[in-house]
């Protein structure tokens, strides 16, 4: 099935997300495995993290949007989801960025133009769209309004890049989100995960690792996503 | 109609000159810093982001492993039994340019490594370097003295 974004300029843009962040899956003999989030970045394109696909694309899905704008109520016990087939066309493991590619896209309208953690200050006020709790099947697309807190180089493997800092906490399924300049629409970034110290052991508690229960949510610069699209 | 002979000429640093710019641009930076190609190539497929940062995805990490893949490289040069076709298209396909030889050998072994073709093709470029340094044949020779090598300790 074709996937077909119908957005138009309103007072309102950003309820209009669900036609362009959607979730990333696997196809198991269990039906459709929720692995992470992932926005549309050019006609055919979308972005998420390396992390979420593991550099893998065999029956890899991006989930069909179910409901057309976030002012509709999102039924959380409707399990049935639509899908499309995607592969990986650019990745980038030290930056922990993956471009996803499908065929079946006729046109996008982005919402949005790419930009670059430049564009924004600490204290800015920027919005985040993901899917949390998509570890347990959730698929509530959700938006966190937060604030820059910091703007940070972080090394990986020898290379370092530009990340931000966000004061929200993030959990699993959330890699992948755009967050959006709410001054000008840009995407600035690209949620990638939590702070965790190198230190001091893992400490699980419900499951849930307890080193990342902070707000200090690491975002990649999304001015990386521009040489990969 | 190429042959592996005309395929493995030229400068070294070509095969890194095929790459996408943003994986050319990593994989200069990295060997600039002195490490050699191998080290390059375990270095990408280790690498998984920022430092001290818990990935919110839902899935574990798995690795590819660099023997792995170097194996399956070998499989498609150096072999008989596996990748006949896919070694037949490329050799009396269109003209087999760096690029051609870097996508067609990280397409057919992508699956046997369960990764995706643009994930491995650096490390597939970085081998093919090393090929070139030393001839396809030789190359070859090497690999299957490595092997034997490997079997005589484990025997002992």
């Amino acid at each position: 099935m074709p996937l077909h974004i119908i957005t138009s300029e309103d007072k309102q843009p950003l309820s209009f997300m669900p036609q362009l962040v959607l979730a990333v899956g696997r196809i198991t003999p269990s039906g459709v495995s929720l692995l992470g989030t992932s926005f549309a970045v050019a006609r055919g394109k979308f972005a998420t993290t390396k992390h979420v696909t593991n550099g893998d694309d065999s029956n890899l899905v991006i989930v069909l949007p179910r409901y057309q704008t976030l002012l509709e109520y999102q039924d959380t016990s409707d399990k049935s989801v639509s899908h499309l087939d995607v592969k990986i066309v650019a990745i980038d493991p030290f930056k922990d960025i993956c471009i996803l590619s499908t065929d079946d896209m006729d046109s996008v309208n982005l919402l949005y133009r790419l930009g670059g953690t430049d564009d924004v200050l600490p204290g800015s006020p920027v919005a985040t769209f993901s899917f949390p709790h998509a570890d347990h099947g959730r698929l509530v697309l959700t938006q966190h309004d937060t604030h820059v807190g910091a703007r940070v180089l972080i090394e990986a493997g020898g290379l370092k890049s530009k990340y931000i800092i966000l004061n929200t906490q993030a959990r699993p399924g959330q890699s992948g989100g755009p967050v959006i300049n709410l001054e000008d629409m840009s995407v600035v970034g690209m949620i990638i995960g939590a702070y965790t110290p190198s230190t001091g052991g893992t400490m699980l508690f419900g499951g849930v690792d307890t080193r990342t229960l902070h707000q200090t949510t690491h975002v990649i610069s999304a001015e990386y996503l521009k040489e990969m699209i | 109609m190429a042959t592996f002979e005309e395929i493995f000429t030229g400068n070294e640093t070509e095969w890194i000159d095929a790459l996408p710019v943003y994986q050319r641009n990593i994989i200069n930076v990295l060997v600039a810093q002195g490490k050699l190609y191998d080290e390059v190539a375990i270095a990408w497929l280790s690498a998984s982001g920022p430092a001290n940062t818990f990935p919110f995805g839902t899935q574990g990490s798995s690795e590819v492993f660099f023997e792995k893949l170097v194996e399956e490289i070998e499989e498609f040069l150096c072999g008989k039994d596996r990748y006949t076709e896919d070694r037949k298209k490329l050799l009396t396909g269109a003209e087999a340019t760096k690029t051609v030889v870097i996508s067609s050998i990280s397409l057919a072994i992508a699956p046997v490594v369960h990764a995706s073709a643009p994930y491995i093709a650096p490390v597939v470029a970085l081998v093919l370097i090393t090929v070139t340094k030393l001839g396809r044949n030789a190359w070859c020779a090497m690999r299957r003295e490595q092997k034997r090598n490997l079997h005589k300790d484990a025997e002992q």
